[in-house]
C-alpha cells in the first residue's frame, strides 16, 4: 500500500498587539484573559464588548472574540465537529474582516480562519471514512465550509489537491459501501463520479482511471456472479451484453488511460490481463502476463498471493 | 492603555492524511469459465439425449480447461437434468470406458479433437469446442466471442446424427 504524508506545515504567528491606546478596553482585557488560558472569563468579558454600543463597532472586539471561541474550540470542542465554539470563531472573525476596513487585523484574522478551515477540512475526510447513506452529505458540508473559508483566506488560490483528495476518499467509502450492498447500482456510479471528477482535475491520476475501470469491471464480475441453474439463456446473453458493455467501453479504456500513465505498476497491468481475460483478447492477456513476469523478475512488483 | 496580547497560531494545513492508497482491487473470477459452465449446464437441459442415456447421471467432461470445471462443478453439480443428476468430470485424456453425455475440449487441447471423435463415433455425446473453426473439424457446438458476449455456433445435423435432438432455445439462440 502506497502511503504518501503531506507534511503539516505549522505556522507560528506571534502578532504583538502593543495596546494601542484606542483598542477597545473590554476586548482586550478579554483577550489578556485568553492569554492566561482563562477562557470562561474571557468569554464572559468578551461578550460584554460585543455587547458594547462602543466596542461591538471595533474589528479587533470580533478579532478577539473569534480568537477566544477558536481558543476554547481547540481545548474543549476539538473532537465535537459540530463544535458551536468553531461556528462561532468563524462568525466573529468573518465580521472582523468586514468590519476591518484598514486592514489592521487582516492578516491575524485570516491566519484564525485558515487554521479553522482546516479544521473543517480534516472533519470532512474523517466523516469520508464512515459516513453511510443517511449520512452522505454530511462530509460535503464540511467539506464546503473548508473551501468558503479557503477562499475567503486565499481569494484565487487552487484548491485543487484538497478537492482532489476529498473526491478520492469519496469514491473510495461508496466502493466500501458497494461491497456491503452489491445489489445497489447507485453506489458505484457515485464511486465512478467521484473518481472521474478527479481525472477532470488531473488528467495524469493513474489512480483515479484505475479506480474507474475497477468500478465498471467488478460491476461485471458481480452480475456474471450471479448467473447460475436459474438463469435462462435469454438471461444470460442479456447479462452478456450487458457486461461487455461495462467492461469493453467503460473498464478497459480507462484501465488502458492507467497503463499509459503507469506502466510498470502492478496491479494495473494485472487489470488489463484480466479485463482482455474477459473479452478473450488472447494476445493481449499473453503481452500482460509476460509483462507481470518481467516486473516480478525485475522485483518492481510482487508475486501475487496464491 | 498599552496592552501586549500575543498570538500564536499553529495551523495544520492537514492532520489527516493526504495519502489514498488504490485499495480496490479487481477479483481474479474467470467470467469467460463462468459463462461457458452455465452454457454447458443449458445445453444438458435444453437439448435431448437418446433415452439408453437416460439413466444413472448426467456425464459432462471438460478436457483441457481447470476453470470451466471448477465453476461447473461448483455451482452446476448436483442439479438434476431430468430424471438424473449431473455429475462433472475433469480429464488429462479422454477415457474410453466412461459415458459422457457431453465432452467439452477446450482451445488448449484442440488437436484431440480428431482422436475424441474417432473414440466417441458410436457414442451420443455432444463434443463443444471453443475455437474458430472447430464445427468444421466435427464439434457440434463451438463458442464464438461475438463484441465481448460468448454466443455459440451449432452444427444439427451432426448433433441429429448422433441422436441428439437439439432444443429450441438451443436453436433459437445459436448464431449462423
Amino acid at each position: 500500500m502506497r502511503r504518501s504524508f503531506i507534511i503539516t506545515i505549522l505556522l507560528a504567528c506571534i502578532a504583538c498587539l502593543t495596546g494601542l491606546a484606542q483598542n477597545p478596553p473590554l476586548a482586550n482585557e478579554a483577550a489578556k484573559l485568553c492569554q492566561d488560558k482563562q477562557y470562561d472569563a474571557a468569554k464572559k468579558k468578551i461578550a460584554m464588548a460585543v455587547q458594547s454600543p462602543v466596542e461591538s463597532g471595533d474589528p479587533f472586539t470580533w478579532y478577539v472574540n473569534g480568537f477566544i471561541y477558536k481558543e476554547y474550540y481547540k481545548q474543549y470542542e476539538s473532537g465535537n465537529r459540530n463544535s458551536p465554539s468553531r461556528e462561532t470563531a468563524v462568525e466573529s472573525f468573518m465580521k472582523s474582516l468586514s468590519l476591518d476596513k484598514t486592514n489592521q487585523h487582516t492578516a491575524m484574522t485570516k491566519t484564525g480562519l485558515k487554521f479553522l478551515a482546516t479544521t473543517y477540512y480534516n472533519d470532512a475526510l474523517l466523516r469520508t471514512r464512515e459516513f453511510d447513506l443517511t449520512t452522505e452529505k454530511e462530509p460535503e458540508a464540511f467539506y464546503n465550509k473548508f473551501r468558503k473559508l479557503m477562499h475567503t483566506v486565499e481569494p484565487g488560490s487552487s484548491l485543487n489537491t484538497y478537492d482532489k483528495e476529498y473526491n478520492k476518499n469519496m469514491g473510495q467509502r461508496y466502493f466500501a459501501l458497494w461491497q456491503l450492498d452489491l445489489d445497489n447500482s447507485d453506489l458505484p456510479e457515485r464511486a465512478a463520479t467521484c473518481y472521474s471528477e478527479v481525472i477532470r482535475m488531473d488528467s495524469t491520476d493513474s489512480d483515479a482511471f484505475y479506480n474507474v475501470a475497477v468500478v465498471y469491471y467488478n460491476r461485471a464480475v458481480f452480475k456474471y456472479r450471479k448467473i447460475g441453474p436459474e438463469t435462462d439463456i435469454f438471461d444470460l446473453i442479456l447479462i452478456q451484453q450487458d457486461c461487455a458493455d461495462l467492461i469493453k467501453n467503460k473498464a478497459l479504456p480507462s484501465m488502458q488511460k492507467a497503463y499509459k500513465l503507469a506502466p510498470e505498476r502492478g496491479d494495473i497491468v494485472r487489470g488489463l490481463m484480466f479485463i482482455h481475460r474477459a473479452l478473450e483478447h488472447e494476445n493481449d492477456v499473453e503481452y500482460f502476463k509476460k509483462e507481470i513476469e518481467r516486473l516480478i523478475d525485475e522485483g518492481k512488483i510482487k508475486e501475487p498471493d496464491k | 492603555m498599552y496592552r501586549l496580547f500575543s498570538i500564536l497560531l499553529a495551523v495544520f494545513l492537514v492532520t489527516v492524511s493526504t495519502s489514498w492508497p488504490p485499495e480496490q482491487g479487481i477479483p481474479d473470477d474467470d467470467t469467460v469459465a463462468m459463462i461457458r459452465a452455465n452454457y454447458l449446464y443449458q445445453f444438458s437441459n435444453n437439448n435431448n439425449w437418446p433415452n439408453e442415456t437416460k439413466k444413472g447421471k448426467f456425464y459432462v467432461g471438460i478436457l483441457g480447461s481447470p476453470n470451466v470445471y471448477e465453476v461447473m462443478s461448483q455451482k452446476y453439480g448436483a442439479k438434476p437434468i431430468g430424471s438424473q443428476t449431473l455429475d462433472v468430470l475433469a480429464f488429462s485424456e479422454l477415457p474410453s470406458s466412461q459415458y459422457l453425455h457431453i465432452l467439452y475440449i477446450d482451445k488448449s487441447r484442440k488437436s484431440e479433437l480428431a482422436r475424441c471423435l474417432k473414440e466417441l463415433k458410436d457414442k451420443s455425446t455432444l463434443v463443444v469446442t471453443n475455437w474458430e473453426g472447430a464445427l468444421a473439424q466435427g464439434s457440434h457446438i463451438n463458442f464464438k466471442n461475438i463484441d465481448g458476449s460468448i454466443r455459440f455456433e451449432l452444427n444439427k445435423q451432426a448433433m441429429e446424427d448422433k441422436k441428439i435432438t437439439p432444443g429450441i432455445k438451443i436453436l433459437q439462440w445459436a448464431v449462423q
